[in-house]
């Protein structure tokens, strides 16, 4: 049960590993020329495990920043991992301390988006499938991160190479089959084109606005659908009353009319 | 790098993204959600991941590209219409094998 768990999470990882590798190339190689040394590097990326926030802290690293602006963009950037945090505490809370601080601590935005769905159907053993996607996530991530530091200027054209948008299609092959209900579709709607407006926010931060946009916008769906269906109720209970309440008005008649 | 540098600007990034991550899980079991919340969340996943995907496809800020000209458009319409009858394997090949061929003729 335990290894079936296991061989699935990392094989929901597997296609989301392919999208990231590249990338955390790239940090590697990057973070090579703003100081770091080859174990430096590597030690980073397997402590902060946080790709986006990664590189841009590189970015703000070369151009002189001080370390508290750094630290706040880590904290903008990352943000919108309170909604995943929310999202999987419900499903978590039978787990003991340290099992949740290790889930946390791999809760990517990957990870997240090829657990969840399996999460949610609260089966028994579900944090082995999560670790074995966080840790086959983290290991790429490192691996990557390494050979991006000691072989990254010898491939400056990794970033075109395409292989990052297995991430998005790997989202999409996620995202479209739980987009299903009205108040599901009009929620994603609602983020993405928030998100396509708002993409001009620095830090990434358009995307935490768009997410709650989303979120918001299925929460006023939600009321909706309920106050339709309350109505709905009530006419059928009122349908139904009228249909009791005329046979015995009827039956009251008849006698009348008969002597009439 | 300097020692003490490398120190402040690890420790620090990783603590401040692990505070972000734990803050909810960390409390989970030592306070009751409502069913309104619980119903609610599960809007994050459709909502955080479209806006990604949205913002990967097209592109952000000025370099924004909403155009079937850019291959990555046609490339997530690709994946869009094999996900609604394949499962995540198929869809990342047809996404991968797609954005090659319109890289190239578009």
């Amino acid at each position: 049960m335990k290894k079936q768990l296991m061989n699935a999470g990392f094989k929901a990882i597997a296609p989301l590993c392919i999208g990231a590798f590249p990338f955390s190339f790239i940090v590697g190689a990057v973070s090579i020329q703003a100081g770091m040394d080859v174990i430096q590097s590597t030690l980073w990326a397997f402590t902060v495990f946080a790709g986006s926030a990664q590189m841009v802290a590189l970015g703000l690293l070369q151009s002189g920043a001080s370390m508290a602006v750094i630290m706040l963009t880590t904290f903008i950037i990352n943000l919108r991992h309170v909604l995943y945090s929310a999202s999987l505490s419900e499903h978590t809370k039978e787990y003991p301390l340290h099992i949740r601080m290790l889930m946390a601590y791999g809760l990517t935005d990957e990870v997240y988006a090829s657990t969840i769905t399996e999460v949610r159907k609260e089966k028994e053993g579900r944090h082995w499938f999560y670790l074995a996607a966080m840790f086959g996530f983290w290991g790429n991530w490192v691996i990557a991160n390494l050979l991006g530091a000691l072989v990254g200027s010898s491939f400056p054209d990794i970033a075109n190479y395409g292989l990052e948008f297995a991430m998005v299609a790997a989202f999409i092959a996620i995202v479209i089959p739980q987009v299903k209900s009205r108040e599901c579709i009009v929620a994603a709607v609602v983020a993405t084109v928030s998100g396509i407006l708002l993409s001009g926010l620095p830090h990434s931060l358009g995307l935490v606005v768009a997410a709650a946009l989303g979120v918001f916008a299925g929460y006023q769906m939600d009321l909706a659908t309920e106050r339709e269906e309350a109505e709905k109720q009530q006419a059928l209970d009122q349908a139904q009353q009228q249909a009791t309440t005329q046979p015995e008005q009827e039956s009251n008649l008849t006698p009348a009319n008969s002597e009439a | 790098m300097n020692y003490s540098t490398f120190v402040i600007f690890t420790l620090g990034m990783a603590a401040i993204t692990f505070a972000i991550r734990f803050c909810v899980i960390g409390m989970a079991g030592s306070f009751e959600m409502s069913a309104r919340v619980k119903q609610t969340l599960r809007f994050v996943p459709i909502t955080v991941l479209p806006a990604i995907i949205a913002v990967e496809v097209l592109g952000a800020g000025s370099n924004m590209m909403f155009t079937l000209e850019n291959p990555r458009v046609l490339a997530a319409i690709v994946c869009t219409i094999v996900s609604l009858r394949f499962d995540l394997v198929w869809v990342v090949l047809s996404g991968m094998l797609s954005l090659i061929i319109f890289q190239n003729i578009v």
